[in-house]
């Protein structure tokens, strides 16, 4: 299992190298939010995430991004290891004209909710990832940098089909710095 | 009957903010919003949010009047309002002339806090605090400010114990007191 998280990473960051457009399409970033199982309360935390980012294509709608992301918080009272995800970030689409400039009012930003599917291995119970979706309703792009806020997120147990937990990113940030 | 009591003092909080607020010649007043955490015994593992507003009073100080709310794993089940002071320590955060203050600054607060973190689980104040914010990046005349990594230590009265309490990012959303309302 370690080993395969390796290798997405290594593949993630070989693609960062191999990315030849004009304009930055790789970055990292980082997040907070707060996790509440639904079956396992006690899992429930806040937490910290370091991501990185490719975002190969310049759409204007649907646009994919892939992310890879490993989360440390509290939990039970104690620091540590949380969850690693993995997926994809699609921007449904890109406004400019848009009510929410004076939350970035330096520079000029578009807002593009996203919509994020992917994998989570959570550390309490590695063997089947969960999957991972997330509503970025509240999300502004910079040239070099996006922004969102408040994104509600849920995962779901694959095994039994149900949600095995909610939460909210409060915010993520992420810079596109290659 | 909570909830009630909990809207009356901020209601409260916010009367006796007007006075201050009237003497004060700062034009700046902000909506806040950001993450807190409070290791006092009573908050869960989840996620708390602060979101209050910020009225500037002279060039250094300004005074804040937030809530601090549980989102998960139950979302309002702890809530806390506060009122605090802040002192800005690397110079003006906001100027008369309307040009920026100091756009990196170091804020020390001093504030209380009330709400249900006492052994009865009553409404009440809770704590006093000091918080030091290593670093804030922005000001009113930009629009928007941030405050980076708080750390403190709040009194709890009823337990007679000491708890830290950091925040890692309070952003200021500036309504007044901005470049836009400028003459040049």
């Amino acid at each position: 299992m370690r080993k395969n998280r390796l290798v997405l990473i290594v593949i993630m960051l070989a693609c960062m190298q191999l990315s030849f457009a004009s304009y930055r399409t790789a970055g990292y970033g980082w997040s907070v939010e707060g996790t509440a199982f639904l079956l396992q309360p006690a899992y429930s935390s806040s937490s910290g995430a370091l991501h990185i980012l490719l975002t190969p294509f310049d759409f204007e709608f649907l646009e994919p991004a892939m992310f890879c992301e490993v989360r440390f918080g509290i939990r039970s009272g104690s620091p540590g290891y949380l969850n690693l995800t993995a997926g994809s970030e699609i921007s449904l689409f890109r406004m400019i004209n848009h009510p929410f400039g004076f939350l970035m009012p330096v520079n000029k930003t578009a807002y593009a909710p996203s919509f994020s599917i992917g994998a989570r291995w959570e550390s309490h119970d590695a063997e089947v990832p969960r999957l991972y979706m997330q509503l970025a309703w509240l999300r502004l792009l910079e040239k070099d940098a996006w922004y969102q806020w408040f994104s509600p997120f849920v995962t779901l147990d694959v095994r039994s089909g149900q949600i095995d937990s909610w939460g909210i990113q409060l915010w993520r940030f992420s810079y596109l710095v290659w | 009957m909570m909830l009630k009591r909990m809207v009356a003092v901020f209601l409260l909080l916010l009367v006796l903010c007007m006075p201050l607020a009237a003497l004060s010649y700062a034009r700046d007043f902000a909506v806040t919003f950001g993450h807190m955490a409070l290791f006092d015994g009573y908050q869960s593992n989840g996620l708390h949010g602060y979101f209050g507003i910020s009225k500037g009073l002279t060039e250094q100080f300004e005074a804040n009047i937030f809530t601090q709310v549980e989102l998960t794993p139950s979302i309002v089940s702890d809530v806390q309002i506060g009122f605090d002071v802040s002192y800005s320590l690397l110079g003006k955060r906001w100027d008369a002339e309307g040009y920026a203050g100091s756009g990196v600054n170091m804020l020390a607060s001093a504030g209380i806090l009330t709400g249900f973190h006492n052994p009865e689980g009553r409404f009440a104040i809770d704590s006093v605090f000091l918080r030091l914010t290593p670093v804030t990046v922005g000001t009113s005349h930009s629009g928007k400010r941030d405050r980076f990594l708080s750390m403190g230590l709040a009194w709890n009265f009823h337990d007679k114990k000491l708890s830290l309490l950091w925040n890692i990012l309070l952003s200021d959303i500036y309504i007044t007191g901005t470049y836009k309302g400028v003459a040049y």
